[in-house]
């Protein structure tokens, strides 16, 4: 995770532009393009905009808002915290652009524009605030796999019963884990969100791949799904045990096991 | 946010200059409102000098529109930036507002 960058603002319409100018330069220090960093800004000004005219509505001075930037393997990451009342915008029904301007609602652009600008948006209650994550991804994300068309170079992966196994195989390392980045990525932007990965073809894993099997089991969390892996050779539980992940995953000693586990789940 | 209103052709031409966000589309909106009270309900946005526009802003046009439908008139765009344009797109406003290249070729189309 990169540097994160934090600005506290006031609740008010005047001091939106601040925080926009903040996003402008931490998308710009991402190296987001033109255009990305553009819709940042965009996606944070109707965020905001939302916030202070429903949550804080009649409120009066005082109530603060923070929003925080930073990278996330190849995301770039816009926390948005307040302690309005509870309000996920994420419930409320996006208005239709087909439709006819008289039949339109008046309000609900902002979370349509906020949904088109960014590749993914989550709400979480923390406490007493209210806390909106924007994801804008990195232009990296789409280029990893090297030179040649993306998408090509994926490790194999199954379907059963809507959820996907995926088959790793050899060395995960600085070479290879974006393979599995983009594998995993994948299954997740097609609202795959539970996943068995199948480890016992996994000879070694170096710090990249386990990064990379954390970021999307977050992912998959958030989403109320999960990672479960299965059939790790010795020498990668001896791996998984020293960084302290056989903690943070569920461990299965084959697939069957996973698959059983899940299915009692249900 | 600073917002000129000329009379050109009978037309009036409304050109707001800076960004359109939540904090300054309500004054273009104030300023609309007036423009249709006055009477004279074809109007022309000129959004040229716009480097910015949010749905709050969107919003402010939509119901100018409206009113000045309600009262027989209309209201046209003009010259609005690629990235002014992208967003109109994106509501899908560009398929129901009569939008011109030109602040000339909106004033002409009345």
């Amino acid at each position: 995770m990169g540097e994160v960058r934090r600005l506290v603002i006031a609740a008010r319409l005047e001091e939106v532009r601040d925080a926009c100018d903040f996003v402008v330069e931490a998308a710009e220090a991402a190296q987001l393009d033109e255009r990305a960093v553009y819709h940042c800004q965009m996606a944070v000004d109707e965020a905001l905009t939302n916030v202070i005219e429903h949550g804080y509505a009649y409120q009066g001075d005082g109530s603060q808002i923070e929003v925080t930037c930073h990278t996330d393997l190849n995301r770039f990451v816009i926390t948005i915290t307040d302690n309005g009342p509870a309000f996920n915008p994420l419930e409320h029904e996006s208005p239709n652009p087909a439709q006819e301007l008289e039949e339109r609602e008046p309000g609900g652009w902002g979370i349509y524009f906020i949904r088109k600008l960014t590749d993914d948006v989550a709400y979480q209650r923390v406490g007493d605030k209210n806390r909106l994550i924007l994801y804008k991804n990195l232009p990296t994300a789409i280029q990893i796999g090297g030179p040649d068309e993306g998408g090509e170079d994926l490790f194999p992966t199954r379907m059963v019963n809507g959820d996907v196994i995926i088959y790793p195989a050899g060395r995960l390392d600085s070479n290879t884990s974006p393979m599995l980045e983009q594998t995993l990525k994948s299954q997740l932007e097609q609202g795959h969100y539970w996943m068995f990965v199948d480890m016992a073809a996994v000879e070694y894993i170096a710090s990249s791949g386990l990064k990379v099997l954390v970021a999307i089991w977050r992912r998959a969390q958030e989403r109320g799904g999960n990672v479960f892996l299965s059939g790790l050779q010795p020498r990668i539980v001896e791996i998984f045990e020293m960084v302290g992940f056989d903690m943070l995953f569920e461990i299965f000693p084959d697939l069957d096991a996973a698959r059983a586990a899940r299915s009692q789940q249900d | 946010m600073d917002i000129q209103i000329t009379t050109v052709k009978g037309v009036q031409l409304i050109q707001p200059i800076g960004r359109l966000d939540g904090d300054s589309a309500p004054s273009l909106g104030d300023a609309m409102r007036d423009a249709l009270e006055s009477g004279n309900t074809q109007l022309v946005l000129a959004l040229d000098s716009v480097d910015y526009i949010s749905s709050a802003g969107l919003r402010q046009i939509v119901n100018a529109y409206k009113r000045a439908q309600k009262q027989g008139g209309d209201l046209r765009l003009s010259s609005p930036t690629e990235r002014v344009m992208a967003v109109l797109e994106l509501a899908g406003l560009d398929r129901t507002l009569s939008i011109f290249p030109t602040d000339m070729d909106a004033i002409d189309s009345y």
